[in-house]
């Protein structure tokens, strides 16, 4: 079984810029010019990414960030 | 496990005398290795001869701030106070800071329509033309106190900017504000300066009400819920429940600003090639930079909760209703998440200090309080030359707030660019 496509998913209400996805995982997000946090493309988080993922929305103070499965 | 009690009874945590000259490190160095989570047993100044939990290492205190249906910032019965300081808070249930979800999440969705970064930014520009007026205005080549001239000013006019606090009448406000907090014992704004600012944000709030404006108290006012929305009753906020989040502005966006703002220069007058560079860094070092400022300031020290049910914590037991504090300066010099935590690093990254706090209650000012520290230091940088330290600071004997009395120092000013 493979796994499920997963995605990465910042919430625009809820991003205050703290800035620390993006430091946490690079490769998964941008920062616009005013500091906000925005997945990279569509959001796909690949399989050896998804640590790196998981430590991004752990260290979120707003709870901004989520991971989605497709179906 | 358990450390010699003496060498944990040794510093008093209640008594704001212990932070008088700043925060004793060593200590919590040694608890954060030896006990990391500790009774506190009770002292001369500890409320109801009532001692608390002390929590030090950073993934405890995330722990802690992560789990509020067990560590509460409301009124826990069958106490009458509660809330985030040792001392029982008869506020508590009555302002966002001191209440717990879904009550706060409620209040808190209301007041984030005023709140969102993109509102934020537009005050930028005015806070720029007040912060270089500040500036301009410093003597040159003689020693000032910079509390005076610069750091107690910018947060209050952040926070009168917020609110549409007209400008002829700032002055006042600030006054009233800066007296209380100089006045304040243990607490954080003085009571009779507390009650002239109520009435003053009573009669704001009534004006506003006849006179919407483009402003966030304006957002506020407005603001209403759904019905279910957040499993709330729905309605805007009621009169008194605007006048109190009115105070909760001043009492935590003033003097926390202020310490970050006057440590953040502090540092950088220690730290002379880590300031030159700040001069010439692009926007992301620039935010790294004041990241590292709020690590290293950590402008509150430590906030309190109440334990809603008996829970075994890290292997102690805490009991339903003991007082559980942790320290966020502690944890934001734990070695095992920051490297060389006693080193002032501008670059450090990542950076996952927690100044702010985190999760449920975490900062609800902090992009405006970025918003302060990135237009300070970015004009301060701009516009002088050489900055240098005139002699020790002066902390206020607070355990709450690592608040910067007095700083004395001397500027000169970059020569004017003729054009
Ligand atoms: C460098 C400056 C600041 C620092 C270090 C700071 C720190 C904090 C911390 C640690 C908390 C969490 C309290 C808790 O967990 O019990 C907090 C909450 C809060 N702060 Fe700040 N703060 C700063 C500036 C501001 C400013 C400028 C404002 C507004 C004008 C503000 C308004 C608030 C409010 C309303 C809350 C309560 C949020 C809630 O309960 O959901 N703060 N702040
Ligand atoms: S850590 Fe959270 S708040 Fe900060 S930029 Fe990323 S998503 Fe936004």
């Amino acid at each position: 079984m493979t796994g499920k496509q997963i995605r990465l998913v910042v919430d625009d209400e809820r991003c205050q810029g703290h800035n620390r996805c993006r430091l946490l995982a690079p490769d998964l997000i941008e920062i616009d010019d005013l500091g906000f946090a925005h997945a990279k493309g569509d959001g796909r988080v690949p399989p050896e990414q998804s640590e790196k993922a998981r430590l991004a929305v752990k260290n979120c103070p707003e709870f901004a960030l989520r991971l989605e499965t497709d179906d | 496990m358990h450390a010699p009690a003496s060498r944990l009874d040794a510093v008093d945590l209640s008594d704001g005398q212990t932070f008088a000259r700043g925060f004793p490190h060593d200590h919590f160095v040694w608890a954060r290795r030896h006990a990391p989570v500790y009774w506190h047993a009770p002292t001369q100044r500890t409320p109801g001869g009532e001692g608390f939990w002390v929590v030090t290492r950073h993934e405890d205190t995330m722990a802690v701030m992560c789990t509020p249906e067990v560590f509460s910032s409301d009124l826990v019965p069958p106490r009458t106070g509660g809330g985030t300081g040792i001392h029982d808070d008869p506020q508590a249930g009555k302002t966002m800071i001191f209440m717990d979800d879904p009550r706060h999440k409620r209040f808190r969705s209301l007041v984030n329509k005023g709140f969102s970064a993109r509102s934020i930014l537009a005050l930028e520009t005015e806070l720029r033309r007040r912060t270089t007026a500040l500036i301009d205005a410093m003597p040159e080549g003689e020693p000032f106190d910079f509390v005076d001239a610069f750091s107690r000013d910018l947060p209050l006019q952040a926070i009168c900017l917020l609110l549409g606090v007209p400008q002829d009448e700032r002055a006042q406000l600030v006054e009233w504000v800066d007296h209380g907090i100089a006045e304040a014992n243990g607490e954080i704004i003085a009571r009779e300066d507390f009650r002239k600012l109520r009435d003053y944000g009573r009669d704001l709030i009534r004006r506003k009400r006849q006179n919407l404006a483009d402003d966030v108290l304006s957002t506020i006012i407005q603001a209403r819920l759904e019905p279910n929305e957040e499993g709330s009753e729905g309605g805007p906020l009621t009169d008194a429940e605007l006048v109190n989040f009115f105070m909760l502005l001043f009492a935590a966006g003033s003097e926390t600003t202020r310490s970050a703002i006057g440590g953040g220069m502090k540092a950088l007058m220690d730290h002379p090639e880590q300031l030159e560079r700040l001069r010439t860094a692009d926007i992301a070092e620039t935010r790294l930079a004041l990241e590292e400022i709020l690590r290293w300031t950590t402008p509150t020290i430590y906030k309190r909760r109440t334990a809603t049910r008996d829970v075994d914590f890290k292997g102690h037991q805490i009991r339903a209703g003991d007082k559980v504090t942790f320290w966020e300066m502690s944890a934001n010099r734990d070695e095992a998440v920051f490297d060389k935590p006693f080193s002032f690093d501008t670059r450090r990254a990542p950076n996952l200090h927690l100044a702010f706090g985190f999760g449920t209650h975490v900062c609800l000012g902090a992009s405006l309080a970025r918003l302060e520290l990135r237009v300070a230091f970015s004009e301060l940088l701009a516009r002088i030359a050489s900055f240098r330290s005139e002699g020790p600071i002066e902390w206020m004997p607070s355990n709450r707030l690592l608040g910067i009395r007095r700083m004395p120092m001397s500027i000169r000013r970059k020569q004017a660019v003729p054009n």
